[in-house]
């Protein structure tokens, strides 16, 4: 019998072409729906994608009308294109990988509107690969980093003192606890004492110094004179004994004291700290420039070094570093995903690749935007380490529509090893600034056409950098709700003087500066409005603010200085009571050490005794 | 209509000698459509070894069509073994290869859930075969002869679909 059917041949052959051929006929739909979801993946938000086509024969991919969603702005669009065409490797797709030789745009647009939200459903718990968990680090950040903003309308109030509650207090937590750590040792430095309990050695050695001061050969005899030379031996060694008890006690007390001293310090800096608190809980003012700068402008700002710090962060989750083993969710099915995990090696192709995207983008319109743009991007890769260079991309305005503009964006990604070095320079000049918001002053900026420089560094968990707006023609507007602001003629006064102080700033320069974690960069704001907001602040408000923070104090003060004397007495109390007992003590011991090694000495004189 | 007819015809010209064996290593294959992702590479060459060799067709169709339901419920165990040999570093070196070959990858062996259910089918290939062929053996000594007697069985006999049964009779 064979094993081979033969006749199967013919439909196995069938089967292998109606394969193919229903490949070739949804290939451009398996494309565009691969496209999209692979899009909607990275980004974290829809990519749409109008057609697809895949040239098997000449290696070439089209995609048009490719719309990828604003992550942060469901409703815009991070870019549009009309077409893109890219030159793909065919032996590399051999290997399952996107190898670009070159790419060409046509029709780029940026910050278009949608017709339709591109918000996608976020899990509650994503993965920390996946960007809502990268959007759920930036959000927390944003959230920890914006200052309140400037509160006028409790300037002109009453300082209502009686909202200091006692409970809040950490000066009285601290006292507390020095207190009750007081009575411990206190009570610790009893029972140890009494458990070393030095009073009979110390008698013993007492008697026996006694029995043999005017003791000699004649009163002792010989055998008498050599037993008593042996109590005295025996006597100093349980003094000695009892002497490194003794010290080890002193030593544990000694740490226990200095732990009390500790306590005792920690009431003095929670005092410190409740004074602040207790000021912010009446939101005085202040007049400090460099504080002033965030509450104006922590709000805006965070929220724009908020998407750079999410796109630094998926540069990250999508260019990993190294040749490490790489993991990413598998192909969307039916079934489970599962993962992938990709073995990166060298002088292989990339998973994905474009080595060469030289693009002219046009934008429309009659916007400050519009003109022509050229971009290049050499080396744009998923795993850099397998390409061995790292990806560097310039976008530079051509020529403008509308007076005269420039804008230049340069940088690279460096993941080819640990530490990942990344670095990005944005300026643009001569284009229209945002109207910035004056935050608690009723009032916003308008900077007009200015320049806008942003720099970035990142080197391994490390980032650094500033974002700098230049105006010199700033045009200063009152929010119509300003008049309502102002309830007392006393507060309308003080808003008045701030306004006065604004509106004689021509040029404006707002610096933010953002060092520290990848995940929790430090955030400040310097800027020219911060000096004049604190001069009209300290000329109106210096004195009442003055007077409100001593009454502050003052309560403070009231509500705890009585328990952190006690505590501070108490604590005082054990530790010189520790110190007497231990030195009384120990000069007893060293007395009778003292008198018993004469009396040995004179014992060990006798011939016959040493 | 048309593809019934074309499926009838060639399972009618597939199905040759149905021996326990045959039937049994036909199903033991199929479990292997139905374990693994069917879009995966390797089905190809299970499908084109079920065809062009005696074993049997509607076997095979019969094992694909009980373990699919197995491949989606038992998913969670293959992604796990599929993780524990991706992970491990003695096999990095293998992967590695699979990984950068030419259409070697396109066998996507790097999922878990395609590595792990078919190191999962290799493992219950054999005691499957062995299993299936024990009771088809039985069946046909025990069941069919009975079955063949009842009134439900000649009735069913006269309808269309004694002629799918027909296909897994001896």
């Amino acid at each position: 019998m064979s094993w081979i059917r033969w006749k199967a041949l013919i439909p196995l052959s069938v089967l292998l072409v109606a394969i193919t051929l229903v490949t070739i006929l949804f290939k451009d739909v398996a494309l565009r729906r691969g496209v999209e979801a692979a899009g909607t993946a990275a980004v974290g938000a829809r990519v749409d994608l109008a057609r697809a086509h895949l040239g098997i024969l000449d290696g070439n991919v089209t995609l048009n009308g490719l719309a990828v969603t604003d992550p942060s702005k469901p409703m815009t669009n991070l870019f549009e294109a009309e077409a893109l065409v890219f030159d793909v490797g065919i032996l590399p797709a051999l290997e399952g990988k996107v190898v670009i030789d070159t790419i060409a745009a046509r029709g780029l647009r940026f910050g278009t509107a949608r017709k339709t939200s591109g918000a996608i459903p976020q899990p509650e718990n994503p993965a920390p690969e996946e960007p809502s968990a990268v959007r759920k680090v930036v959000d927390d950040w944003m959230a920890g980093v914006k200052v309140p903003p400037l509160e006028l309308s409790t300037l002109t109030q009453a300082v209502n003192v009686a909202a200091i509650s006692a409970d809040s207090l950490a000066t009285l937590r601290a006292a507390v606890a020095a207190r009750d750590f007081a009575d411990t040792t206190r009570t610790r430095f009893t029972n140890g004492l009494r458990a070393l309990d030095p009073r009979p050695t110390v008698d013993s050695a007492e008697a026996l110094a006694n029995r043999l001061k005017n003791a000699n050969l004649r009163t002792l005899g010989l055998a008498g004179a050599r037993q008593a030379a042996t109590d005295v031996r025996r006597t100093l060694r349980d003094l000695e004994a009892l002497n490194t008890k003794l010290k080890a006690f002193e030593a544990g007390t000694k740490s226990d004291v200095d732990s009390l001293g500790d306590r005792v310090a920690d009431i003095g800096r929670a005092r410190t700290a409740d004074y602040a608190y207790a000021r912010g809980l009446l939101r005085l003012p202040t007049f400090e420039v460099p504080a002033i700068g965030p509450q104006l402008f922590s709000g805006l700002i965070s929220e724009k070094v908020g998407e750079v710090m999410y796109w630094v962060n998926m540069a990250e989750r999508y260019v990993p570093p190294g040749m490490r083993r790489q993991m990413r969710p598998g192909p969307r099915r039916v079934r489970a995903s599962g993962t992938d995990v990709l073995f990166p090696k060298e002088n292989v192709y990339p998973d994905f690749l474009a080595r060469l995207a030289e693009l002219s983008l046009a934008i429309g319109g009659e916007g400050a935007s519009a003109g022509e743009y050229e971009a290049r991007i050499v080396g744009a890769t998923t795993q850099p380490a397998v390409y061995g260079s790292p990806t560097r991309f310039l976008v530079s305005r051509a020529a403008g529509r509308v007076g005269p503009r420039d804008a230049r964006v340069s940088g690279s990604l460096d993941h080819r090893g640990e530490p990942v070095r990344d670095s990005l320079t944005a300026r643009l000049t001569g284009f229209p600034l945002p109207r910035m918001p004056l935050a608690g002053l009723g009032a916003s900026v308008d900077l007009g056409d200015g320049t806008s420089e942003l720099q970035l560094a990142r080197t391994g968990d490390r980032l650094g950098g500033s974002w700098v707006w230049r105006s010199s023609h700033v045009t200063w507007m009152r929010d119509s709700a300003a008049a309502s602001r102002a309830s007392t003629p006393a507060m309308r006064l003080v808003e008045d003087g701030l306004w006065r102080a604004l509106a004689r700033i021509d040029s404006v320069e707002i610096e933010a500066r953002f060092t520290g974690s990848l995940t929790r960069p430090e955030l400040a704001v310097r800027t020219n409005i911060a000096d004049a907001v604190a001069g009209a602040l300290k000329a109106q408000l210096g004195e009442e603010v003055r007077r409100a923070e001593a009454q502050v104090r003052a309560r403070v003060d009231e509500l705890v200085d009585a328990t952190a004397r006690e505590a501070r007495a108490k604590a005082d109390e054990v530790k010189a009571q520790a110190e007497q007992r231990i030195a009384e003590e120990r000069t007893k011991l060293e007395a009778q050490k003292t008198a018993l090694e004469a009396r040995l000495r004179e014992l060990v004189r006798i011939p016959g005794i040493g | 209509m048309l593809i019934i007819q074309f499926l009838r015809s060639l399972i009618g010209a597939l199905n040759s000698d149905g021996t326990p064996g045959q039937v049994g290593m036909g199903m033991a294959l199929g479990l292997c459509l139905g374990f693994t992702p069917i879009g995966s590479m390797h089905n190809l060459g299970i499908v084109a070894i079920a065809m062009l060799t005696t074993v049997s067709f509607p076997g095979f169709m019969l094992g694909w069509a009980v373990a699919v339901p197995l491949g989606f419920a038992l998913d969670p165990l293959f992604h796990r073994v599929g993780m524990t040999l991706l992970a491990n570093d003695s096999l990095a070196p293998f992967f590695t290869w699979v990984v950068n070959t030419p259409v070697v990858s396109l066998s996507h062996l790097n999922n878990s859930i395609v590595l792990g259910s078919l190191v999962i089918w290799l493992v219950v290939l054999l005691p499957a075969y062995f299993l299936f062929r024990v009771l088809v053996a039985r069946y046909r000594a025990h069941i069919f002869a009975r079955l063949e007697r009842t009134k439900v069985f000649q009735a069913l006999k006269a309808s269309k679909v004694y002629n799918l049964y027909e296909m897994f009779r001896p």
